[in-house]
């Protein structure tokens, strides 16, 4: 498994929108594809692309993003399988040879935690455009499952594309996660009821509720209804509530950043509170702040 | 931020236990994500500033998780909520990405200064709530020259 087991084979710029040196560079490579499926990892890009496209705040920043596809012909097709996991889960056994080592299982315990070599994706992105911004790896596997950190990776299933969005929230704009536990709601954690520390350096996360200083008020829907919109009533676990405001309303919502109470979100729900969730208005805000440097001037 | 840049310093850090140091530096004809305010003069997180000669803050954008202290589970199938678990690993390797500023003297790498915890613990509580401290801190005439020797 790994380069001896696959080869790059091109890099097509697939999203131009100018000069990589003033533009926001991704980069997606593929994994688990075999020569003859080239064409469908070409044809699985331009679905993320469209997916991504179509995914504000992104959808009115295209002018200032570049894409390019690194294809990478590996010996065989898919991912490793292993036949057991530490979550008791069972697979198929198989062992693909492939160029990015892809696996289910990746850290000995999760089964839908699909990895690959980070360190190899990252230099043979590098490698390829120097200018990269954001890497990601899509595994030719329509089984569920995806992993963060430097390198984005999910698989082809419709679904593992908000892995993909999700952790490029973190990767690339530093967001915290919003959900308000580790294990989960109602898992008996211990440790999570009261954040009563710093201030989250994180821009979508706050312990401070104070509408005139809160680090998002330029954004708030409403400052005159008052802060927080929500507060849960029993710290010991998870707010149960549903969300008294629309769908889009940003205020401050308790419950965030792996604390029951203390800290705030700002909308009811967000991509990343939960995936299949558009990115909240303050993510959004922060999203398209951060790539303003890569736009083209106006009328260009 | 100043738009007239024409480079990034693309920063290499590995991490092995509490030992943490750049191993790699580029200087890029790119740009970087625009710099976005700080939270206030106490943060909890990391974080990545640059300062002048005289200490003005040039740049100041946030991390996410860079010694990968956790990982991610996105549950069994779509829809199911994602969860953290510990990662077993303590050794790896993150990059940021600085703008090579006119002015710039100073970068930063700030966080977390208390011990990695774990997960689930006080100790790991604490460790989130903790106020950053400097984790690293590097001269600009330091890093230009590291990237002209070829990182």
């Amino acid at each position: 498994m790994g380069t001896a087991d696959g080869q790059v084979v091109g890099v097509q710029k697939v999203v131009d929108n100018g000069p990589n040196a003033d533009r926001y560079n991704i980069v997606i490579l593929g994994d688990g594809y075999r020569a003859d499926e080239l064409t469908k990892f070409a044809a699985d890009v331009d679905t993320f692309i469209s997916t991504f496209h179509a995914t504000a705040p992104y959808d009115k920043l295209w002018p200032g993003i570049n894409i390019h596809r690194i294809d990478v012909a590996s010996t065989d097709s898919g991912a490793d399988d292993p036949g057991t996991c530490g979550d008791n889960s069972t697979g198929s056994g198989v062992k693909a040879r492939t160029y990015f080592d892809s696996t289910f299982c990746g850290d000995g315990r999760i089964r839908r935690l699909l990895t690959c070599n980070t360190s190899l994706a990252k230099s043979t992105a590098l490698a390829h455009v120097p200018e990269v911004h954001m890497r990601m790896v899509i595994v030719n596997t329509d089984e569920y499952g995806g992993s963060g950190g430097a390198v984005a990776t999910f698989s082809t299933h419709a679904s593992a594309v908000e892995i993909g969005l999700h952790e490029m929230g973190h990767t690339a704009f530093g967001f915290a996660d919003e959900y308000e536990y580790y294990r989960g709601c109602g898992s008996g954690e211990t440790g999570h009821d009261n954040y009563a520390g710093a201030e989250p350096v994180e821009p979508n996360v706050t312990a401070n509720a104070d509408p005139t200083t809160i680090k998002w008020r330029s954004v708030l829907t409403n400052p005159a209804d008052g802060l927080p919109t929500t507060q849960n009533a029993n710290c010991s676990d998870c707010d149960t509530q549903g969300n008294p405001q629309p769908d889009d309303y940003v205020g401050a919502y308790e419950g965030a950043r792996y604390f029951h109470c203390g800290c705030y979100r700002p909308s009811f729900n967000c991509r990343m509170r939960a995936l299949g969730n558009p990115f909240c208005g303050v993510c959004q805000h922060v999203i398209a702040e951060s790539l303003q440097p890569f736009l083209p001037p106006p009328g260009a | 931020m100043p738009s007239s840049y024409t480079h990034t310093l693309r920063i290499t850090f590995a991490h092995d236990g509490p030992k943490l140091e750049i191993t790699n530096v580029q200087r890029v004809a790119m740009r970087a994500p625009a710099a976005l305010p700080p939270a206030g003069d106490n943060q909890a997180g990391y974080w990545l500033e640059v300062r002048d000669s005289k200490g003005a803050l040039l740049y100041h954008r946030p991390i996410h998780d860079p010694l990968r202290q956790h990982v991610e589970s996105f549950g069994e199938a779509a829809g199911a909520p994602t969860q953290r678990l510990a990662d077993a690993g303590d050794r790896g390797e993150f990059e940021v990405l600085v703008p090579d500023l006119p002015d710039a003297q100073t970068f930063r790498l700030h966080g977390p200064t208390l011990a990695p915890a774990g997960i689930g613990t006080a100790a790991a509580a604490a460790r989130l709530a903790s106020p950053g401290g400097t984790l690293s801190a590097h001269s600009f005439d330091e890093l230009r020259a590291r990237a002209g020797q070829g990182g």
